[in-house]
């Protein structure tokens, strides 16, 4: 710290020849003369003094019989003598240092921490709506305004929370947790069949088992029952539970038109924009599509994402056209369909067979599904009871 | 018994204190003024007894206000007469 004190106030380093040194000292001291590093090597006597008190040495060196002659100068004053030509430098330092602090006081980089149901996108576009965006000035956003609309907004959240780290601000947000639905226990059903079908194995855990393996059941057919009795021959109704599973034949209809309509692209043009501190610059003409899609290059530092950047914008031109699809076209479609209608119905069941039969017609094709699989057919129905 | 030199000089070096740090610094305080001094040796003058400061490479780090601050090996430390 003194010799930050020092360096600011500029001293100098020099030596004291001839006459006697002990006297000189002690002038200095009486008049208050401050003196450092004093060392005497026999010949001569070096130290260091301020480049003021430097100046009334001259009395205590002319009655000591001392000649002063200045070794080195230091201090912020001799520097800038030095280096007076690159005034240049330092200028640029400075405009360097007020440009850091200046760009210092806007917000660069948004992190959303994760979240799961609410979609990063349309949150930071609503963000932008609140001031909240790339190229902000920190001191325009009021947080707590911000926080309250965007939980006005956004019904799924527990609690929203904006905190600015420097020039990025992080969003955390916790979401309600979804209730799962309360399993009714207590209201008495049977188990009934959804198909008809052939039992293959019974599991029942609540209830009386009214069928067993290898009966055919049709619809609405009674299959595990909440009515029980007791040994003295009265009965009690209970909430039955258990898996029937039976083989049963499933059919599926899917209807392949000959004839769409459908969006082609007619004309596709491409423009790029130079990204820097939230201003785009473009570095083409300007586009006449009517679909806009985006990419973003941007410059990374570790995991900081920096405000520079270059943006791809592709611009598409539409055209309605009607498709006319072959029959080949035509049964491909609808044997894509079936496939999905298959995995989205039978996924719990196990396939035994699927076949597809093309018929077709005037305007369509149509695809037959036959699916034979082995499948839980268990219903709930409830008792009616009197009260 | 023998001869002390330094009888009765007391009360005139009762303010005079000596901090010293190991063999490598040593502060005076109420120093008069410097009798002789240069690399192996520095004579300071405490009223009417004299400090004799034997080592190498010694220096005056600052004299100003009474306060002597000494830096260097310092070897021995002896008081005479003045």
């Amino acid at each position: 710290m003194i010799q930050l004190l020092r360096l600011l106030k500029g001293y100098v380093e020099f030596c004291a020849e001839g006459g006697f040194p002990e006297r000189f000292i002690n002038l200095c001291n009486i008049r208050g003369i401050n003196l450092w590093n004093v060392k005497n090597d026999g010949v001569k006597v070096v130290a260091f003094t301020t480049e003021q008190e430097f100046k009334e040495l001259k009395i205590p060196a002319e009655n000591s019989g001392m000649t002063l002659k200045i070794i080195k100068s230091h201090g912020l004053k001799t520097f800038a003598k030095r280096h007076k030509w690159r005034c240049g430098a330092v200028l640029g330092i400075v405009l360097a240092f007020c440009f850091w602090i200046f760009m210092s006081g806007f917000i660069w980089e948004i992190e959303i921490l994760e979240t799961k149901s609410v979609n990063v996108e349309a949150f930071t576009e609503s963000l932008a709506d609140l001031g909240v965006k790339i190229g902000a000035r920190k001191s325009k956003i009021d947080i707590i305004q911000v926080q309250n609309q965007l939980m006005n907004e956004y019904n799924e959240l527990l609690w929203v929370s904006l905190n600015i780290f420097g020039g990025k601000v992080q969003v955390e947000m916790s979401e309600f947790i979804e209730q799962k639905e309360i399993i009714d226990t207590k209201t008495p059903v049977n188990l009934v069949a959804s198909k008809k079908g052939e039992i293959v194995l019974v599991k029942g855990y609540k209830g009386v088992n009214a069928v067993k393996e290898g009966d055919n059941v049709t619809k609405g057919a009674l299959l595990i029952s909440g009515v029980v009795k007791n040994f003295d021959g009265s009965e009690y109704f209970t909430h039955a539970k258990g898996e029937v599973f039976a083989k049963t034949k499933n059919n599926e209809k899917i209807i392949c038109p000959y004839k769409n309509k459908a969006l082609t692209t007619a004309q596709k043009e491409c423009r790029y924009y130079l990204y820097a501190f939230s201003l785009r610059i473009p570095l083409g003409l300007k586009t006449k599509g009517e679909f806009l899609t985006e990419s973003r290059n941007f410059l990374e530092s570790g995991e900081t994402v920096l405000p520079f950047g270059i943006i791809r914008e592709d611009d598409f031109m539409m055209n309605e056209n009607n498709i006319e699809y072959s029959p080949q076209q035509a049964r491909l479609s609808g044997f894509l369909d079936g496939v999905k209608v298959k995995r989205e119905k039978y996924n719990k069941s196990e396939l035994k067979s699927v076949e597809y039969e093309f018929v077709d017609k005037e305007n369509c094709g149509e695809i037959n599904v036959k699916i034979n699989c082995i499948e839980d057919i268990a219903k709930e129905r409830k008792i009616l009871t009197e009260q | 018994m023998g001869f002390n030199p330094l009888k009765n000089i007391s009360e005139d070096t009762e303010n005079a204190g000596i901090e010293l740090f190991g063999n490598k610094r040593m502060i005076v305080l109420d120093c008069k003024y410097v009798v002789d001094f240069s690399e192996e040796s520095v004579v300071l003058n405490l009223g009417n007894l004299n400090m004799k400061v034997r080592g190498d490479n010694l220096l005056i780090s600052s004299f100003c206000f009474g306060q002597t601050d000494i830096t260097g090996e310092i070897v021995s430390i002896e008081f005479e007469r003045a």
